[in-house]
């Protein structure tokens, strides 16, 4: 990573719909301060808003604090980290999908073949109430390494992305 | 048929093509719903029953468009399934010097047929 560019951009956020079009923004308007390339910049605010979504739909919002919702934006020329962060249920359906997604995309010789994959089932099975296409999109067009870990009960997804 | 759909920053304008070679809906703002089939599939069932009726091919231009959410994507895959169900033509304009554009709309190229029911175009690309 450069010496010359470092940024960083933190944010608790309320698990509200709304918010997710509010940060993707405003990551899109502290990146187009920071890069030249616009394709970069809408790559990592499109990242961010997949996952704040994933996290707005599938987080657990019942029975947890939700100050574990947090954004991080980081990095220097030569590369951005976004990681977000939500409360989960460790046993629900939905955090065992959302694993076996990011796994499934690694098992692909490259990320164009997860998504068209994707796209290919949801065609073939009729899934267009459940998209399930944000990660694989993540890795596609965001061209980046998706990790997902869950620790004490928050999901945390960082993904890097390389300018 | 000429109307324009709003929901909070996407509007779509719907209207027959100047020359009444298509059903034209040019889409312009965001799709960031949690559920953009459930808002849009009204949109698309009125479109396609007017271009089955009119027999006309149906004309999407995402040109103007700043952003779409993966869920977006995933309603216009079942609206390619239901127009091919109904024989009604889908033409898909891009702005291919738009990268998130280019690369999202040429995925979709893996929809296309030999018979044409679904065409994907892509303009201005440097």
């Amino acid at each position: 990573m450069s010496q010359d560019i470092c940024f960083r951009i933190e944010a608790p956020i309320a698990p509200n719909w709304p918010n997710i079009e509010l940060l993707r923004t405003s990551v899109l308007n502290c990146l187009a301060s920071i890069f030249q390339d616009s394709s970069f910049c809408d790559s990592v605010s499109m990242i961010t808003s997949e996952l704040l979504e994933n996290a707005v739909k599938y987080g657990d919002w019942d029975d947890s604090d939700h100050s574990f919702f947090k954004l991080r934006v980081s990095g220097g020329e030569d590369q951005v980290q976004v990681h977000v962060s939500n409360p989960v249920d460790a046993g629900s359906a939905d955090l065992k999908s959302l694993l076996e997604t990011v796994e499934q995309i690694g098992r692909f010789e490259n990320p164009a073949l997860a998504y068209q994959n994707r796209l290919k089932e949801i065609a073939e099975r009729g899934e267009v109430g459940v998209s399930r296409l944000g990660l694989p999109r993540i890795a596609f067009e965001g061209n980046c390494d998706i990790k997902a870990e869950v620790v004490d009960g928050v999901l945390h997804i960082r993904t890097l992305s390389r300018n | 048929m000429k109307q324009t759909f709003t929901h909070q920053s996407l509007n779509i304008e719907i209207s027959p093509a100047d020359d009444g070679s298509a059903l034209q809906m040019i889409w312009g703002g965001k799709s960031n719903a949690r559920s953009p089939l459930q808002i849009l599939e009204p949109v698309f069932q009125e479109a396609q029953a007017y271009a089955a009726e009119a027999k006309l091919p149906l004309e999407m231009h995402f040109q103007d468009m700043e952003h779409f959410n993966s869920s977006t994507i995933t309603a216009l895959i079942a609206l390619i399934q239901q127009l091919r169900d109904s024989k009604v033509q889908l033409r898909l304009h891009y702005n291919a010097a738009l990268k998130w554009q280019k690369m999202s709309f040429d995925a979709l190229k893996v929809f296309e047929t030999p018979d044409g029911m679904l065409q994907i175009f892509g303009k201005g690309e440097a």
